[in-house]
């Protein structure tokens, strides 16, 4: 799996491709974590490139939404595929995360002050 | 010359009915309280001993109380360790029918069946009603010998028999493995042991050849009990080997024992006894009481070394080692707090294995680890719960000193509840995925429920581990969950015309169980939450305790 890193109006986008699962999720959460260090903290995360999630994935990215929400900053993501957005919904994790239909509205939802 | 064989036949009718009317009868008798008494009595030494002797006494076979002590040792009331030492002085248990036999047999026969049938067919006998078919039983058994004993005697005194006799080969072996093989079908030694004592009674064996009998019925039990319990697994199996290796070393050893003393012509064992006392039939009930004593004597010199010797023969099952609680323990009910403190850690080790039941449906996180099936794991987790449950029930009979003790244990309560419907949830919704048959139609919903119940699982782990944040997650994550699993139904419902009648049903169960699993999940978190709230009442005692 890759993580490409792009900021835009202040807030940083990460553009997640392959499988997020348990072979690449350790890693992908040390990433995320790492990068996701400064303030305001506001985060996209775009799952357009993500062929498969598993519950590693989805761990990975509570590990983040706990960071996120320790400093008091924004999360959104957007780029789901039918599937991707079933297992956020059967999850209850589209409850903690907001899902946006496009990387305009989720950067702007995530931008907004 | 066939006057006799009606009466051995009648004898042996008898004795065979007796037999296992004991059996049987006994069967009933032993509740679930039955069966703690003597798992608790079996973790004191001497106690251990007494229960032996008695159990022994009662059930006439060794090999009938290793399987009792087998299911003690399944439902986690007794270990092998404790075990061993009842299963070895059960043996001693056996000698007391054949010294019962020295009484005046045919009056205590009579009046056993006597008493015991009148009291068993009108009710009489109070709270001892339950000991009058055995009773009943036990004076067939004796009966039967009896006649036995008469049909024999008249058998030996005719000629044609006593000249068939005199042909056949005088070895003393042949009774041995005479003794070895009728173990096996009548099932108790002393039983056997009487058929000899009856034997040598009736003039058909010598008083060496009745010994040697004896000696052939350890060797007997010893195979018996290898043979009858290899269904048995793991720790069950290894109180049953315990059991078949003492007797058959017993056996082996008499056996030497009985040839040095013959060929060396010099005084071992039996020639002691002789000394002891010139009554034949005393005597033979010493022989047999000194064979069962070198069964027990073997057993405390084998127990020590045998653990890793058993585990290597019968090796625990998976299934055994989930199914012990891995926190709670008798001693620890004495303490309150502790105590609920350590069903708290039990709770938590359960939850711990709900993912697994995942890993068995296909859920990819097992990082190549091998689990057992889930119906195992199920079974296994039942187990525990029965245990916990027992657990604080006892904590329950306690004295709570406060009023914080009593709304602790009522949460632990609730948790463990919701615990159970949980697991239940969880297993259906395994069990319901295992039967749908993989197809491109029904693999995405396959994946993504056992994805998401493994991610909300694990998350429910860190919320036991008390943390605000991760209590709060939870509670948000599966806050609500009937609106998704609604608009699921729906969708599998109305679209999806690729699937067929089973799985369209089978998707709507998993998706229903799915949603249950949401719902308990979040009110464990409430419960959680609910410890985490600060009290005023910390010290309050309850209505009529001293604060003190």
């Amino acid at each position: 799996m890759t993580i490409e890193c792009e900021s835009r109006d202040g807030v940083e986008i990460f553009h997640l491709t392959g499988r997020f699962d348990g072979s690449s999720a350790n890693d992908a959460q040390k990433v995320l974590l790492s990068k996701a260090d400064f303030t305001p903290l506001r985060v996209v995360l775009n799952l357009a490139g993500i062929e498969v999630i598993t519950s590693a994935g989805l761990r990975a990215i509570l590990a983040l939404v706990k960071k996120v929400e320790a400093n008091a900053g924004k999360l959104a993501v957007t780029g789901l595929s039918t599937s991707t957005r079933e297992i956020f919904e059967i999850s209850g994790f589209n409850r903690i995360i907001p899902l946006q239909a496009s990387l305009e509205s989720a950067v702007a939802q995530v931008g907004e002050v | 010359m066939l006057e006799f064989l009606p009466i051995v036949l009648a004898g042996l009718g008898l004795y065979f009915m007796g037999v296992s009317g004991i059996r049987s009868s006994l069967q009933q008798v032993p509740g679930i309280r039955f069966r703690e008494s003597i798992g608790r009595a079996s973790r004191h030494p001497v106690l251990a001993a007494v229960t032996g002797f008695l159990l022994g006494t009662v059930t006439q076979t060794s090999i009938g109380v290793a399987v009792i002590f087998a299911g003690l040792i399944a439902r986690g009331l007794s270990t092998v360790r404790q075990a061993l030492p009842v299963i070895a002085w059960s043996n001693m248990g056996l000698v007391v029918l054949v010294f019962l036999n020295n009484l005046p047999v045919t009056q205590v026969a009579l009046f056993l069946i006597g008493f015991g049938g009148i009291c068993a067919n009108f009710g009489f006998g109070g709270r001892f009603r339950g000991l009058m078919p055995p009773l009943y039983s036990l004076g067939m058994l004796l009966y039967g010998l009896r006649l036995m004993k008469d049909g024999l005697y008249q058998l030996s005194a005719h000629p044609q028999f006593e000249s068939f006799m005199a042909q056949l080969p005088a070895s003393e072996l042949l009774a041995f493995a005479f003794g070895a093989l009728l173990r096996i079908p009548v099932q108790s030694s002393s039983a056997v042991a009487l058929i000899g004592i009856t034997m040598y009674e009736g003039r058909i064996f010598t008083e060496q050849k009745t010994i040697m009998l004896f000696y052939g019925t350890s060797l007997g039990t010893g195979f018996a009990a290898y043979f009858l319990t290899s269904h048995l697994k793991g720790e069950m199996r290894q109180v049953a080997l315990f059991e078949a290796i003492v007797n058959l070393s017993a056996g082996v050893l008499l056996l030497g024992f009985f040839y040095l003393e013959k060929l060396g012509h010099f005084s071992l064992l039996e020639g002691h006894v002789y000394n002891l006392t010139g009554h034949i039939q005393s005597r033979l009930a010493l022989v047999f009481l000194l064979q069962q004593s070198v069964c027990v004597a073997f057993a405390y010199l084998l127990m020590g070394r045998m653990s890793g010797i058993l585990e290597k023969l019968a090796p625990r099952t998976v299934e055994q080692d989930l199914s012990r609680p891995r926190f709670i323990h008798d001693e620890a009910a004495y303490d309150i707090e502790t105590g609920l403190s350590l069903a708290k850690q039990e709770i938590k080790g359960l939850v711990a294995r709900l993912p697994d039941y995942l890993r068995s449906a296909g859920c990819e996180s097992s990082g190549g680890r091998a689990v057992p099936p889930v119906a195992v794991q199920h079974q296994s987790f039942l187990a525990v719960i029965n245990e916990l449950q027992s657990f604080l029930a006892v904590l329950s009979d306690r004295r709570l000193k406060s009023h914080l003790t009593s709304v602790n244990l009522l949460q632990v309560q609730r948790r463990l509840d919701l615990l159970c419907g949980m697991e239940e949830a969880t297993f259906q919704v395994v069990h319901q995925l295992q039967g749908l048959k993989p197809s491109p139609a029904v693999a995405t919903i396959r994946h993504n429920v056992i994805e998401s119940l493994d991610a909300l699982l694990l998350t429910a782990l860190d919320a036991f581990g008390g943390q605000q944040e991760d209590i709060a997650i939870l509670e948000r994550l599966t806050s609500s969950p009937g609106e998704v699993a609604h608009r699921l139904r729906q969708d599998y419902m109305n679209a999806h015309e690729d699937l067929g009648h089973e799985e369209r049903a089978a998707v709507v169960a998993i998706i229903t169980q799915q949603e249950r699993v949401m719902w308990l999940l979040n009110q464990i978190s409430k419960t959680l939450e609910a410890h985490l709230a600060p009290t005023d009442s910390v010290c309050n005692p309850l209505p009529g305790e001293n604060p003190s």
